[in-house]
């Protein structure tokens, strides 16, 4: 007994239109005739049964796939590394960095001022206590 | 049921199972072909297992429906990994290929044309009820969904292949 036989039964009875009927029958036959026209290039059940009608093409497709995203990954890390080392580099530069207009604020005679003078010691501008008689002479004339 | 029983009755119902499979896959020969050897294969290694709640056929086409949509998945899945242009597989159209539409009478191809417009659910009630003479009870399992469910989208895509194909009929 067929689904729409079923419907008929169950839902409609005996009070069924019969044109309705007619229609069903009309739609019946032409998925007969498409059951016909399809089932007639169906391939053989033993090659698909057995499992052996074709290869597995998706194995060869994971391989690609495996491999792509490999070299993704590794390519990723070596970017990753890369960039790394290089903000390391520039970091450097910047503790070291000088202004090229930095000898501009040397002051002429910076280290007298950086240096607290000693009653009976004589600095010259070079930092050197002269030792010889010639800065005593100059002393002397002084006093 | 034993094994070789088992073997010979999916042997007869081979070509009805082959027809169910076109119609989940809309109408791709090749992807039918994989999804019914998958569906097979699955039987034989018992990943599925029938326990005789339902006929064979209503089982089996059950198992073919759910393997087409894993199929299905699983093409989406690699497309999206892959891009198309890398699974090398064509625009996949749901009708029937050219050869295979060459091969169809006026009238069957109408009928195609016209069943795609329906919604899925619709056509696979259709199908199944048309097609493979299954009742609405025996549709219902196989799709799993209820009976009234299944009556309703009987009834709804029924009305509206009809109209369909008078509007067709007309032109």
């Amino acid at each position: 007994m067929n689904g729409d036989q079923n419907l008929h039964k169950d839902d409609r009875g005996d009070k069924a239109p019969l044109d309705t009927s007619l229609q069903d029958t009309a739609l019946r036959k032409r998925f007969a005739g498409l059951r016909q026209e399809e089932q007639q290039h169906t391939p053989a059940f033993a090659p698909l049964w057995s499992g052996r009608a074709r290869a597995p093409h998706s194995k060869g497709l994971w391989y690609v796939a495996a491999a792509c995203v490999l070299i993704i990954v590794v390519a990723i890390l070596l970017l990753r590394s890369e960039q790394t080392s290089r903000n390391e580099v520039s970091m450097v530069e910047i503790t070291e960095w000088k202004a090229p207009t930095d000898f501009l604020l040397e002051t002429p005679g910076r280290e007298i001022l950086q240096t607290v003078p000693e009653i009976g010691r004589w600095r010259g501008y070079t930092g050197v206590t002269p030792a010889d008689g010639h800065s005593q002479v100059r002393k002397k004339v002084l006093h | 049921m034993d094994k070789n029983e088992f073997h010979d009755e999916l042997e007869r119902i081979h070509p009805a199972s082959f027809g169910w499979a076109l119609w989940c896959c809309d109408h791709r020969r090749d992807e039918a072909e994989e999804v019914l050897q998958a569906a097979y294969v699955k039987v034989l290694e018992g990943g599925t297992r029938f326990e005789g709640r339902a006929t064979l056929r209503t089982w089996f086409f059950s198992v073919v429906r759910r393997t087409a949509w894993e199929h299905r998945r699983r093409r989406w899945v690699r497309e999206l990994l892959l891009g198309r242009w890398l699974t090398q597989q064509p625009a996949l159209a749901p009708h029937p290929s050219p050869d295979e539409a060459l091969s169809n009478s006026e009238e069957t191809r109408a009928l195609l044309r016209v069943l795609a417009k329906l919604p899925a659910r619709q056509r696979e009630v259709l199908h199944l009820v048309f097609y493979q003479d299954l009742t609405i009870e025996e549709t219902a399992k196989v799709l799993h969904i209820s009976l009234g469910t299944a009556r309703t989208h009987f009834e709804r895509g029924k009305t509206r292949l009809r109209s369909l194909l008078a509007q067709k009929e007309t032109r």
